[in-house]
């Protein structure tokens, strides 16, 4: 537990009535700096994760949700991408302040990773059971017998067939979802409390999808682990989150409990995104698109991002971002008519 | 059951580096599943490999009885290398000497068999040191990129531009005379070919190393802590080092043929010494009237080029897993 380390800096929390959140990301700022210009790719990004908690990032490429990802793992790729503001605070701790040492530790033992192409997330060159193994050898200090061992029990665990079988197999031998369960099996070895999955099911086909969601969802309701999962498709949000983060161009757009989106979305892009669903209805009428594509991060203007492709917009909403307005329990927008589209069922 | 047991314990005592490719007949459950979830390193899985690849065998039997004939010559041939009788000069092979007699009446045999450690040593030393070198360089330049990377690829591309066979007459004909011991010859010219060959291992090794640290697994590695330099030296060179070991072991018939070549010029060993080289070209003038005297080390010359070759193809298909099955 982080908790048990004396030696990491973090506030004291005396007197601190609740627990803090596992997660708690506050206006968090990604840039990516060249010589010539830096470009916001996100931009005052917050949201908190909770123990056993399924949130999802959603948006389409580009709305900065892997960014988010990454720079809550520390692996931004820097330099060309910085974070250049707010906190991102982990059982109390602010990450942003430790030292490398320590951010090190927290990664893998306390916040994993899935990453979406599992054929390149894995070592071409070793056997999948030594990439499990290498794990609990080199950060849990297990010997290369019980490591091996252990292995074993976590491929078995995430429902890997005959996996004792399989340690020595290399990852081109494995099938997709197969080599999406390793990575599953490396990302929890170390029993880490919150697993950030980065669309770990967008190269698979639905049945294995569905699959791998569901074993996912098992090990953390088993293990009462935090999990963020980011991704673009909202049959799978649906199915298995308990909150949505909804971002667009790299800023909220909303965020609310997954059934608040299907039922009073408050956001005219979310309400868009709900009708591009392909239904049995529009076999007659043809798929409703959103009309234009999402901006170029350079050309993200002072005011809502989404105005130019809005059925709603105003001349407010190419002023200044409009401010997140709770209109439920939990359901914030970012949007200058969220009441009315919330209450306009 | 006892044969599994043996070899478990011969793991402990290897330091748990097991190699369990050796029961494959019916186990009982219980060792089935004590085996199994053994892994092993890259190193062992690619030995598993190369032992059935009869080119690799062949290939290192013939590195290993040329290495042998370089360590203990007078097992191989009798007589003294450099004594001969003139009455037998160009004399062809016969059951005396197999391989012949050069122009001085010298046993042709004799004289390959003592020539093969001078060839062999500046084979390995060269391509151990520029191998050494260009990873170590190579690798650094990739990892640290910025001014150490421009600094490190400019001197390489410099040196990259003199071929060795130039570097080698000019640093032999400056810092050597007919007087200076042969080991000095042999240091001076292992060292001259290390200085100018070590740069295009080391360019090979740059780019791959720059390719396979933006690689997702790299990335992965971070993401659950794993050091820096595990992540580099068990997740990026392993995957990065395949070309070098093609390279390195296709250049040690180079290195021998510079050494050849410079003695071929006079400017590498010199009698009392041997070696191939030198033997080709006292060989070269009689090349109608007995022209086995440049037959016999010319030919350990390309079987030595060609063992090499065969057997770092071998290792680099070996090391690669996708080949496997």
């Amino acid at each position: 537990m982080l908790d048990d380390s004396p030696a990491l800096p973090g506030p004291v929390l005396a007197g601190a009535a609740t627990e803090p959140a596992l997660l708690e990301v506050r206006s968090l700022g990604v840039q990516i700096r060249t010589r010539r210009e830096s470009i916001d790719i996100v931009r005052d990004v917050s949201f908190e994760v909770a123990r056993g908690e399924t949130v999802a990032v959603l948006g389409e490429s580009g709305s900065g949700k892997t960014m988010t990802g990454h720079a809550i793992m520390g692996i931004l790729d820097t330099p060309p991408a910085y974070i250049s503001s707010g906190s991102i605070s982990f059982q109390g701790h602010d990450l942003l302040k430790m030292p490398e040492r320590r951010r090190r530790d927290i990664r893998g033992r306390h916040i994993s990773m899935i990453f979406q192409d599992s054929l390149s997330a894995l070592n071409p060159v070793f056997s999948v059971g030594f990439q499990v193994a290498e794990v609990l050898r080199k950060r849990a200090g297990m010997g290369r017998r019980e490591a091996n061992a252990r292995a074993a029990e976590l491929l078995d665990l995430v429902e890997i067939p005959n996996a004792r079988n399989r340690m020595r197999d290399y990852p081109h031998e494995f099938s997709g979802g197969m080599r999406q369960r390793v990575m599953i099996a490396m990302a929890i070895a170390l029993e880490p409390e919150l697993l950030i999955a980065d669309e770990p099911t967008t190269a698979l086909d639905v049945t294995i999808q569905a699959q791998i969601m569901e074993t996912l969802q098992r090990l953390c309701s088993d293990r009462d682990m935090g999990l963020i999962l980011i991704t673009h498709d909202l049959g799978v949000v649906s199915e298995f989150a308990d909150r949505i983060i909804l971002m667009y161009a790299g800023r909220v757009v909303e965020s609310c409990v997954t059934a608040g989106i299907f039922t009073q979305a408050a956001h005219p892009y979310s309400r868009a995104l709900l009708d591009s669903v392909p239904q049995s209805a529009h076999r007659e009428t043809g798929l409703n698109v959103i009309p234009g594509a999402p901006p170029d991060p350079r050309e993200v203007g002072v005011g809502c991002a989404f105005a130019p492709r809005c059925s709603h917009a105003m001349d407010q909403c190419l002023v200044a971002v409009p401010p997140t307005v709770t209109v439920a329990p939990g359901h914030r927008s970012a949007c200058l008519i969220a009441r009315e589209l919330a209450d306009h069922v | 059951m006892s044969e599994p047991l043996a070899e478990e314990m011969a793991a402990e005592v290897l330091g748990g580096q097991t190699d369990s490719a050796g029961p494959t007949g019916p186990v009982s459950r219980g060792e089935e599943e004590a085996s199994d979830t053994r892994t092993r390193g890259v190193w062992i899985d690619a030995w598993r490999v190369l032992r059935s690849k009869p080119l690799f065998l062949i290939s290192i039997g013939v590195i290993l009885i040329l290495t042998l004939m370089a360590i203990a010559p007078s097992w191989f041939a009798s007589g003294d290398p450099n004594q001969g009788s003139l009455s037998k000069s160009l004399q062809g092979p016969s059951s005396e000497g197999w391989f012949g007699f050069d122009v001085n009446g010298r046993n042709v045999y004799t004289r390959v068999v003592y020539g093969a450690r001078a060839s062999l040593t500046v084979g390995f030393a060269c391509t151990l040191g520029t191998t050494l070198i260009g990873i170590v360089l190579g690798s650094v330049a990739a990892y640290s990129s910025g001014p150490v990377d421009s600094v490190i690829s400019r001197i390489g591309d410099m040196l990259l531009g003199i071929p060795f066979a130039l570097a080698g007459i000019i640093v032999l004909s400056t810092l050597t005379t007919f007087d200076t011991p042969n080991w000095q010859v042999e240091t001076i010219l292992i060292l001259t070919i290390i200085v100018f060959g070590w740069p295009s291992i080391a360019r090979v090794l740059r780019s791959t190393v720059l390719v396979t640290r933006n690689a997702d697994y790299v990335v992965a590695g971070k993401a659950l802590g794993l050091s820096g330099s595990r992540v580099l030296f068990r997740h990026i060179l392993p995957n990065a080092i395949s070309p070098i070991l093609v390279l390195s072991t296709m250049r040690v018939g180079g290195y021998i043929a510079t050494e050849a070549s410079l003695s071929y010029l006079g400017l590498g060993l010199h009698p009392p010494a041997v070696s191939w080289g030198q033997m080709v070209s006292d060989g070269q003038p009689y090349l109608r009237t007995g022209f086995h005297v440049l037959l016999f080390p010319s030919i350990f010359l390309a079987i030595t080029i060609l063992a090499f070759v065969l057997a770092g193809e071998a290792l680099r298909e070996a090391l690669d897993p996708t080949n496997r099955r």
